[in-house]
């Protein structure tokens, strides 16, 4: 189902203290409260745990832990959530990357994994004339890595157009941490 | 006796009206000898990075501005210091203490650039002022080493007679540019 028309279009907001992120209501296909989540076996970072969802051992990547780290923000309150995704809409690239890592892992299921997000969110539909395009200098190495572009609601806060996909698998190739993710500042 | 025609209020002459015409002829005169010497004059903005004083083209800077946040942004090297909002667009912050001394600036006053190929501030502890010299006081750098990539030359513009380097910013940025497509 699209969440778009004419210039507007379908975002999840995730509020985090200094800014908020805002995904594509197209790149998941829902999302479900976390009852409860086990570790797995053998673990990566942000990847160390699973749950059930439609009957299925989902696999659930850490994006709320992975967003913090990268944009050093901090979070309002502790309730969780897992925005449901399917690898089948996935790239075929992203789909072989992913699907190898599933057959690594055992019996997860390879029909859905799970971001786990804050559950500070809400979906708004938003005017896309409301976004800037990042500055040129920088664009071609954000955009490679996940982040669109942002817009300022407030003189004070920030809002980044994410593409959880691109940052979950730039997680994945760079072992988490890429060249000046461990730069301290 | 004839009578004196009354002039309108705004053609009266306030005192102010004979300066005006000796300000116009000053300038007058200062460009006819400009021209008549060919003397190219250079207006450089004198700022501090840190404890450093450096100049750069007073053109170049559209805007400068203070106390607004920085949004910081991953996926960058360290003199990235993040994003600054004006007038609702993003511009990146360079932090140039971190090229030159591997520091990071501790400041909020920015100087928005007026590049027409990019959205770009730097970050800088303040502006000194603003002087005027003829291109001829600006002693280029010649040498081949790395800092002719970033300094144009120096400037003596002070009564200490102290050299001041002149970034050369399109050599500067497209270093750094270099630098980010590499990543």
């Amino acid at each position: 189902m699209q969440h778009s028309n004419e210039g507007r279009h379908d975002f999840l907001q995730l509020h985090y203290d200094s800014l908020d992120f805002l995904v594509d209501r197209n790149q998941f296909s829902g999302s479900t409260t976390l009852d409860g989540i086990y570790a797995l076996k053998s673990s990566r970072p942000y990847l160390e745990h699973w749950s059930w969802y439609n009957n299925e051992k989902v696999l659930l990547f850490d994006m709320n832990s992975c967003l913090k780290n990268l944009f050093h923000c901090g979070q309002r309150g502790n309730t969780q959530l897992a925005l449901i995704m399917e690898p089948e809409d996935f790239s075929d690239a992203a789909r072989n990357f992913l699907l190898r890592l599933l057959g690594r892992t055992g019996s997860l299921s390879s029909r859905y994994m799970g971001m786990i997000v804050s559950s500070q969110a809400e979906i708004r539909t938003m005017d896309l004339g409301e976004f800037n395009l990042l500055p040129p200098g920088v664009a071609q190495l954000f955009t490679k890595r996940g982040l669109y572009g942002c817009r300022f609601p407030r003189e004070e806060r920030i809002q980044f157009f994410v593409d959880l996909q691109k940052i979950f698998f730039y997680s994945l190739e760079t072992g988490s941490r890429g060249k000046y993710e461990a730069v301290a500042r | 006796m004839e009578e004196r025609k009354k002039r309108p209020i705004s053609e009266m002459d306030t005192g102010s009206n004979g300066l005006l015409d000796r300000i116009e002829k000053a300038k007058s005169r200062d460009r006819k000898e400009d021209e008549a010497l060919d003397v190219v004059i250079s207006k450089y903005m004198i700022i501090t990075i840190g404890t450093r004083k450096y100049a750069l083209y007073a053109e170049e800077v559209r805007e400068i501005v203070g106390n607004v946040p920085i949004f910081y942004v991953p996926f960058t090297p360290p003199y990235i210091r993040g994003f600054i909002n004006r007038h609702g667009e993003p511009y990146t912050v360079l932090d140039l203490q971190v090229v030159f001394d591997r520091e990071s600036l501790d400041s909020s006053t920015f100087l928005i650039l007026g590049r027409e190929d990019d959205q770009l501030a730097l970050l800088i502890s303040e502006v000194i002022e603003i002087v005027k010299l003829p291109d001829s006081e600006l002693h280029r750098i010649t040498s081949t080493v790395d800092d002719e990539h970033y300094f144009m030359g120096s400037i003596s513009p002070q009564e200490d007679g102290n050299e001041i380097f002149v970034l050369n910013l399109d050599n500067t940025l497209k270093k750094l540019e270099n630098d980010l497509a590499a990543l």
